[in-house]
């Protein structure tokens, strides 16, 4: 994966009034770390960053140019998002450097056709691995060709690269294939009321028996 | 009906739920392929879950899986009609979810795209509230679309 240049600028004003003004200057409020150095806390363009991780991905790895000359590579850790908008709210940046071997999560894509009749229950969607962090892969590829009902995928299947490990439990369920659910099992009606909703029904039954009358004598009928 | 089994923390007769905010959590597509994320705060009636429920699963027919994300936790009480002011809280009338804007209220995996959005559309008419269509795939985290991938490249 090739890295993006990007520029950015070291914030000095904090909190959310500073946050939500660099906000509206189109730029989104970041923090650098890492190796044992002091955070920087940085501005980045927002459309421009915006544009890598949409491309890119979560692994896209950033040539952050500061201001006062200095250039560091650094890798998405996380990203706050607002849940209706979509904008990107903040971002964590880990300082890298090349040749570091480094641990990410990367996404797997479920390739070929199940057999027929089933349906593919994706469990995770993601692995983690750790690779050299100049050439994390983009996604990883798992094969359901062919897959009948109770067979799964597990993450020790997915095909890795030359110089890609896995670096968690290889047998971590990916996807299960199930048997397709018939119009019965989808369409199944709720379960009928419990005991606690006959009770509450019978409850408001009497409340409202006993309301009644109350309610006529406080009316003066 | 989704109900609970006995009130949360025992407590029948609860204040009205906050509606100010948005969902800290559960906004994303996790199991589906697909998800209806709802985009005002609303509360949302067991009967209007099931109604929605109802509408996906009718429209699909069979081939697809369907997850509910929410659940109807609390009550919220009613006073007989035609009653005076005072005499306590009125008795349990209706349960909700609480949902505020952002929350995946359901979520569905079926093979074709067109009818799984016709159902969702189906199942947002049977909710109180604007709400929209998100994929997995929208998701910035996700896997880049195939062919974005093969331009890349």
């Amino acid at each position: 994966m090739s890295e993006v240049k990007i520029s950015a600028e070291l914030r000095t004003e904090f909190g959310k009034g500073g946050a939500r003004r660099t906000r509206r200057a189109g730029k989104v409020p970041a923090v650098l770390y890492g190796h044992g150095e002091p955070p920087k806390h940085i501005a980045l363009p927002t459309r421009e960053f915006a544009a890598a991780i949409r491309h890119g991905g979560m692994n896209q790895i950033f040539n952050i140019a500061l201001a006062d000359g200095t250039q560091t590579l650094a890798l998405t850790k996380a990203i706050q998002r607002n849940p209706v908008k979509d904008t990107i709210e903040h971002v964590d940046l880990v300082v890298v450097r090349r040749g570091e071997r480094v641990t990410v999560e990367v996404p797997v894509q479920l390739v070929g056709e199940a057999a027929k009749g089933t349906l593919v229950v994706v469990e995770h969607d993601r692995v983690a691995v750790t690779a050299e962090a100049m050439h994390l892969p983009e996604q990883l590829e798992a094969s359901i060709e062919g897959l009948e009902v109770g067979a799964h995928v597990t993450a020790g299947s997915v095909k890795l690269p030359s110089g890609v490990a896995l670096a968690g439990d290889p047998e971590q369920i990916l996807a299960v294939i199930t048997a397709e659910p018939t119009a019965e099992q989808l369409g199944a009606v709720a379960p009928a009321p419990s005991e606690a909703e006959e009770a509450e029904e019978a409850e408001r039954a009497a409340e409202g028996e006993a309301g009644a009358p109350l309610a006529e004598a406080q009316a003066g009928v | 009906m989704l109900m609970p089994r006995k009130p949360p923390g025992g407590f029948r007769k609860p204040h009205h739920p906050d509606r100010r905010g948005v969902s800290k959590g559960g906004t994303r597509v996790v199991f589906g392929e697909y998800g209806i994320q709802a985009l005002e705060p609303a509360y949302v009636t067991n009967r209007q879950i099931e109604a929605a429920r109802i509408a996906m699963t009718r429209h699909i027919k069979r081939g697809g899986k369907v997850w509910i994300n929410v659940f109807p936790d609390r009550a919220i009480t009613k006073k007989p009609a035609e009653t005076r002011m005072g005499s306590g809280k009125g008795s349990p009338e209706w349960w909700i979810a609480n949902i505020k804007p952002g929350r995946v209220l359901f979520e569905m995996s079926f093979p074709n795209e067109a009818t799984a959005r016709e159902a969702m559309r189906r199942a947002i008419h049977k909710l109180p509230m604007k709400c929209r269509i998100i994929t997995r795939a929208d998701d910035l985290t996700s896997a880049p679309p195939a062919s974005r991938k093969a331009g890349e490249s």
